[in-house]
């Protein structure tokens, strides 16, 4: 596939922050209690990371290789300054909801962890897609987080009441952990489904010319 | 040379089978479990059968889908040739550790979370890092209100007691002591806690009297050792008398209310959860003891459960530093004095 | 190196970049903080509008510090637009002593409380099982506005004229909860309406009145005869009733634990360890008592300042005969002077309860009654008269006239009356009534004589209220 399905498909899916490279935990752990508030966290930071990554791609070249990641920070805690100050003037409740861990996402390993891997040794337009791939595919798995736990947690769904009945283990940062590992575990067999189909296909049509159809 | 024995293992048979130890556990708790009913009423013995109906159906679910049973039909009937009552256990102290007016579903879902996740997921009998039962409750307790309010036992009245002015909306004794309001330790006071009349508290850990007579029974068994439990309860019972000044009149009320006896007899000494050698095992009681009387002077609520479940997770940390015995491991000295003479 | 190398090296140009991008962002920042401001004004009408749905804030007012709450106490009131009342309380009384903060929106209709529109959760102290009080819970203190216009209060168990919330397996919480909520409905009443706040009445406080759960006193010539139910305080295990006598110098004459209420602790009796009290007591007057209390507080709480000499080992039983000691003496000049009403008073059993006072009042005779009349009065929080009942009716039988038949009816009378209003009946503003001639027309049935008593009783009920809630 060409390079931007393949930057895509890999901010999406096969390096998902979330379920494959384990980054940003905290976030993830303290903010799936609700559907809202994951998808309110995701969202936030996929623009967080698209400026960020756009911007330091445009400075790669100027930005000598031993001070990058003080400059990286700066930036970064800059971008997460203004997205705060907008949040908390435009959409209180979200600022309220986020509480301490919008101005924990500087230190969100996702964000100086795509700018160090791929921001700073690539052109803008592959960053920023970069960027925005990595940041989707956080808001998808916080938002399947969300709803798992906020249904089974609270029996509601984006605030809207559905079940009377609820666990609250779900809501608790026990289930948080448990959610979790269910999911990594479920996006894994999946994958690993999916890619062993995909190799055999391969392994298959490589074969053919030898065994031929009858 | 005399005979050399040569055949396939296991070269020594013993009628101690992991099934027949768990029989013992059900037999030892059946007293408690009866005198359960018995303060609690007939809804007591639903709550206890759905809980171990739903441990077991749990462990055969799990056990057909990770086997793929549909794939050899004969594993439908041979689960129950190789089954050990392990989730018998777990689902009849999980029903005795819950109130007794709490809704049915309540020892479904925890005897499904304590028997799927805490005890399959992890690799089924014997690979457990914490007591299933234990994480059962803790699961409940945090997921429903239902679960602190507790109703009180029936009172036979056998025995003339002072009783504190509002024991009726279920505040346990424990609590009550905890919240700070003297509890008149009485001679009749003594025996309604002991019996467990009038007294509020879950289903099992009331009647103190049979849950010592199932600790003789296991004792006697060779189940349990028998200094385990009263070590983490004497441990229990001094260390609260220390955080109260060391008024000796604190010792009785700390132990003999509350789930310490419950856990102490039932769910500390579940063999996989606790240490392997004897100094871990000393470590691993007293750590419970000091833990559960600073944790209840501190948080004021009944904190068995948690600390056991605490201490579980710890285990492993108390395997890995402290040496076992290894198995047929002789003293050196003793073998000196063999060969010597 | 030279200074030319140094500005041609790398950390020279590293830092100029890291520099520039600093001032940058900085920039940046400043620009977007101007436009971007949120200040703490618009924050408070933030969290106002969360509590208001359709209404705002118009003004916050000051705490009016000379209303007195038991049980909470008030953190901050705002008028909102529509004349209700946003008020910010805590309640104590919760689980090992913690409190809980609520915000209380106050319905006001014509100028009098109508009911309660929110209770929202704010926040706790001590508490550790707040999850089980849910949304629904706090529901319920808005549906039951009718009551609460009418004076009934939230409280924890069944009682008359209290609504009953309580969550159970969270008895305590929900206490510090109700007390909240109470709290705000008193202070509304109390500092924005005046209402059953300090009502007119022409005498100080009785001192010791939160100790004491119930005086009987009798009052003749210069001698007060009391029977003092002593709450208990610490951790004794009831109440004490002590009979004390206290003569013309204010003195104690006689002095008898009738109920003693000591613990009984396995084969202990604390009884036994109290010092001998009626021997320490008899002969000592108010200032010799309150030296051994230790302190000038008119509350007792605890044993903290109590003399040493009684930590016999029972010190706690000690202090309650000390603090009954000092009802009777520190009252003593009260009861057979300055009361309102005294002197036409033979004997009173006051029992206080919240806000409530349940009397039991003997009335001397007057003029040509036969006897004294016995009358059971209560006087609700509004310092009105909630009942009355004459329980020995002391009228004289002349012949085949019964007085009694000739009185007016004078319980539907008085139910509902306030001490201005009976004044009004008595015709007068002597605090001793000798006759009847300033007693209401209205009155004059045949059995005057016997109303006015009715009347005395009604007065001197409500016009003490204050004084004996203390």
């Amino acid at each position: 596939m060409n390079k931007y399905a393949k930057i895509t498909f890999n901010g999406l899916i096969q390096n998902n922050p979330t379920f494959k490279l384990m980054l940003g935990m905290c976030a993830t752990l303290a903010l799936t209690t609700s559907a809202m508030n994951g998808v309110g966290m995701g969202l936030t930071v996929t623009i967080i990371l698209t400026l960020s990554n756009t911007i330091i791609s445009l400075l790669r070249k100027v930005i000598p290789g031993s001070v990058r990641i003080p400059a990286f920070v700066v930036i970064i805690a800059t971008l997460v300054t203004i997205v705060r100050m907008v949040l908390d003037k435009f959409i209180p409740d979200l600022y309220e909801a986020m509480g301490v861990f919008l101005p924990l996402i500087v230190v969100n390993c996702i964000i100086l962890g795509r700018a160090e891997a791929f921001a700073s040794k690539n052109p803008v337009f592959d960053s920023a897609l970069d960027g925005l791939a990595t940041g989707l595919g956080f808001t998808l798995a916080l938002t399947i987080l969300g709803i798992i736990r906020e249904f089974l947690g609270k029996g509601s769904l984006f605030g809207i009441q559905i079940m009377p009945f609820s666990i609250g283990f779900f809501s608790s940062a026990a289930g948080a952990f448990f959610v979790y590992g269910i999911c990594i575990a479920i996006f894994t067999a999946i994958v690993n489904a999916v890619s062993l189909k995909q190799k055999r296909r391969k392994a298959l049509n490589f074969a053919a010319p030898f065994f031929p159809r009858r | 040379m005399k005979q050399l024995v040569v055949s396939a293992p296991p070269h020594l048979k013993t009628p101690r089978t992991t099934k027949r130890i768990m029989i013992d556990v059900v037999i030892a708790l059946l007293p408690a479990a009866i005198m359960g009913v018995v303060l609690f009423g007939l809804y007591a013995l639903l709550i206890l059968a759905l809980s171990v109906l739903s441990a077991v159906l749990t462990e055969y679910v799990y056990e057909i889908v990770a086997h793929k049973a549909w794939k050899s039909p004969s594993y439908f009937l041979d689960f129950w040739k190789g089954f050990d009552f392990t989730s018998v256990v777990t689902g009849l102290l999980l029903g005795m550790i819950i109130p007794a007016n709490v809704p049915w579903y309540l020892p479904v879902l925890g005897a499904v979370f304590a028997i799927a996740v805490v005890k399959m997921l992890f690799g089924g009998t014997g690979k457990n890092v914490v007591n299933p039962a234990v994480a059962g409750r803790v699961f409940l307790f945090i997921s429903f209100a239902a679960m602190t309010a507790y109703p009180v036992g029936k009172d036979f009245g056998l025995f003339a007691v002072y009783a504190p002015d509002n024991i009726v909306t279920g505040a346990t004794p424990l609590t009550e002591y905890l919240a700070g309001n003297t509890v008149q330790v009485t001679k009749g006071m003594i025996s309604n806690w002991l019996f467990g009349f009038g007294m509020t508290g879950c289903i099992g850990e009331t009647c103190k009297i049979a849950l010592l007579l199932g600790y003789l029974y296991l004792v006697i068994r060779k189940v349990i050792k028998f200094w385990q439990p009263l070590l983490y309860i004497a441990v229990t019972g001094l260390f609260a008398v220390c955080l109260e000044g060391f008024d000796f009149t604190a010792f009785l009320p700390s132990v003999l209310t509350g789930g310490l006896l419950l856990g102490a007899i039932f769910m500390a000494t579940d063999y996989v959860t606790s240490p392997k050698s004897n100094l871990g095992n000393i470590i691993y009681f007293v750590a419970l003891g000091l833990i559960t009387a600073g944790l209840r002077k501190a948080t004021g609520i009944e904190v068995v459960s948690f600390v056991i479940l605490l201490m579980n997770i710890v285990v492993p940390l108390i395997d890995k530093f402290v040496p076992r015995r290894p198995f047929g491991y002789v003293r050196e000295k003793k073998a000196k004095e063999v060969t010597s003479k | 190196m030279t200074v030319k190398q140094f500005l041609k090296g790398n950390a020279f140009k590293s830092l100029v970049v890291l520099l520039i991008i600093v001032i940058l962002c900085g920039g940046v920042l400043s620009v977007c903080n101007h436009f971007l401001f949120v200040s703490d004004e618009e924050r408070n009408l933030r969290a106002y509008s969360k509590l208001l749905t359709d209404d705002s804030v118009k003004e916050e007012l000051a705490i009016d510090q000379t209303v007195s709450l038991s049980d909470g106490s008030v953190n901050k009131v705002c008028l909102t637009e529509k004349g209700n009342y946003l008020v910010q309380a805590t309640g104590t009384g919760g689980y090992k002593g913690g409190t809980v903060t609520l915000w209380v929106l106050v319905n006001c209709e014509d100028g009098a409380l109508a009911g309660i529109g929110k209770v929202q959760y704010e926040s706790n102290t001590a508490q550790t099982l707040m999850a089980n009080f849910n949304a629904s819970y706090y529901e319920e203190f808005t549906k039951h506005n009718d009551e609460i216009a009418s004076g009934a209060l939230f409280g924890i168990e069944e009682e008359e004229g209290v609504i009953e919330t309580v969550v159970t397996g969270t008895t305590k919480s929900s206490n510090a909860i109700v007390n909240a909520v109470n709290a705000a409905i008193d202070y509304v009443n109390a500092a924005i309406f005046g209402q059953g706040g300090t009502p007119v009445t022409p005498s100080d406080s009785l001192l010791y009145t939160k100790n004491i759960k119930s005086v009987t006193a009798t009052v003749s010539r210069k001698k007060v005869d009391y029977s003092i139910e002593v709450k208990q305080i610490g951790n004794v295990h009831d109440n004490f009733v002590i009979d004390i006598s206290v003569d013309k110098d204010a003195r104690i004459s006689a002095f008898e634990i009738k109920t003693n209420g000591s613990s009984v602790v396995g084969d202990t009796k604390y009884a036994d360890k109290m010092a001998d009290m009626a021997n320490l007591l008899v002969g000592k007057n108010y200032e010799e008592i309150k030296a051994l209390l230790g302190t000038d507080a008119v509350e007792i709480t605890d044993t903290s300042s109590t003399d040493a000499s009684l930590t016999t080992g029972a010190t706690e039983s000690n202090t309650m005969c000390l603090i009954a000691a000092a009802y009777a003496t520190g009252n003593y000049d009260w009861y057979v002077n300055s009361g309102a009403y005294t002197k036409n008073v033979k004997s009173v059993t006051a029992t206080v309860s919240r806000k409530k006072v349940d009397y039991s009042i003997e009335v001397k005779q007057i003029g040509n009654v036969h006897d004294n009349f016995v009358i059971d009065i209560s006087v609700d929080k509004d310092a009105k008269i909630s009942a009355f009942e004459i329980k020995t009716n002391g009228s004289s039988v002349v012949g085949d006239t019964k007085y009694a038949d000739k009185m007016a009816d004078m319980a539907n009378l008085l139910v509902g009356k306030t001490y201005e209003e009976i004044k009004a009946l008595l015709g007068t503003d002597a605090l001793e009534i000798t006759d009847i001639s300033s007693t209401d027309a209205s009155l004059t049935t045949g059995a005057t004589e016997s109303n006015t008593m009715c009347l005395i009783a009604a007065a001197y009920a409500t016009a003490n209220y204050a004084t004996f809630i203390g």
